[in-house]
C-alpha cells in the first residue's frame, strides 16, 4: 500500500521510486525462481523414464519380450508424473488447507 | 582498467567516500550504469536513487537531486540533500529520520536566533527607557 502523502516531494518521490524498485527486484527473482523450479519439474519428469526405458531395453532383449521395453517405458512416464505432482503438490495446495 | 570511486558530497560534508564496482543513477532520459572503464561523463540527477555495490554491499541513497561528474574513475555526485541506506526497503523511513533530525536542528537554530533577538530587543527598549 502506498503511504499517505506528505509535505515533503523529495520524501514523497523517493518513497514512490524505491517501492517501485523493490517491487521490480521482487519480480526479477521470482521469475528466475519459476525458471528454476521448471527445470528441476523438467528433470523429476526425465529421469525415471530414461531409466525405466533402459531397464526395459535391457529386460526385453534378454527375454525377448519387447512388451516389456513398452510397459517400463509407461511405468517410467507414470513414476514421472507423479514426481511433478508430488513437487508441484505444496505449490498448488488450497491456501485454506492447513498443515497437520 | 580504472578502478571506481564514489565520493557523496552534500552542502554539510562527505556523506560518503568508498571504492566502488558499479553504480546506477537516473537522469532525465531513465536509469543509466557506470562501471569500471566507462568513459567520462556529467549528468543531472533529478530527486530519486542511487544504487552502488562497494565492499560492505549494496547500497542506497535517496537525494533530492544534484550532478554527478564521472572523471577518470572518480565519481562526485554532488547533492544539498542526501539519505544512505544498506536496505532498499529502509530508504524512505531513513530519509525521513534525516529530514527530521535536519528539521529539528533548523527549528532548534530559529529559536536561538529568535531568543537573541528578542533578548536584544529588549535591552534596546530598556536602554531608551532609561
Amino acid at each position: 500500500m502506498t503511504p499517505p502523502p506528505t509535505r515533503d516531494p523529495f520524501l514523497d518521490t523517493v518513497r514512490r521510486k524505491a517501492a517501485r524498485m523493490a517491487s521490480a527486484r521482487r519480480e526479477r527473482q521470482r521469475f528466475w525462481q519459476s525458471l528454476a523450479h521448471v527445470g528441476v519439474l523438467g528433470w523429476v519428469f526425465v529421469i525415471p523414464v530414461i531409466l525405466f526405458a533402459f531397464v526395459g531395453r535391457l529386460l526385453a532383449r534378454l527375454s525377448g519380450q519387447p512388451a516389456l521395453a513398452v510397459g517400463l517405458i509407461l511405468l517410467g512416464v507414470g513414476v514421472g508424473a507423479y514426481g511433478v505432482w508430488h513437487q508441484l503438490r505444496p505449490s498448488v495446495r488450497d491456501p485454506e488447507e492447513k498443515e497437520p | 582498467m580504472t578502478p571506481l570511486s564514489l565520493v557523496l558530497r552534500t552542502p554539510s560534508g562527505v556523506l560518503l567516500d568508498t571504492p566502488i564496482s558499479r553504480l546506477q543513477a537516473e537522469d532525465i532520459d531513465g536509469w543509466f550504469g557506470v562501471a569500471p572503464g566507462r568513459a567520462d561523463l556529467i549528468a543531472v540527477l533529478p530527486p530519486g536513487l542511487l544504487v552502488f555495490s562497494d565492499p560492505v554491499g549494496e547500497g542506497f541513497v535517496a537525494l533530492a537531486g544534484g550532478v554527478l561528474d564521472l572523471d577518470a574513475g572518480r565519481c562526485r555526485v554532488m547533492t544539498h540533500r542526501a539519505a544512505l541506506s544498506r536496505d532498499l526497503d529502509s530508504l524512505a523511513a531513513d530519509l525521513e529520520q534525516v529530514l527530521r533530525q535536519r528539521r529539528a536542528k533548523h527549528d532548534a537554530r530559529t529559536s536561538a536566533l529568535n531568543d537573541l533577538i528578542r533578548e536584544a530587543l529588549q535591552r534596546l527598549a530598556r536602554e531608551e527607557r532609561a
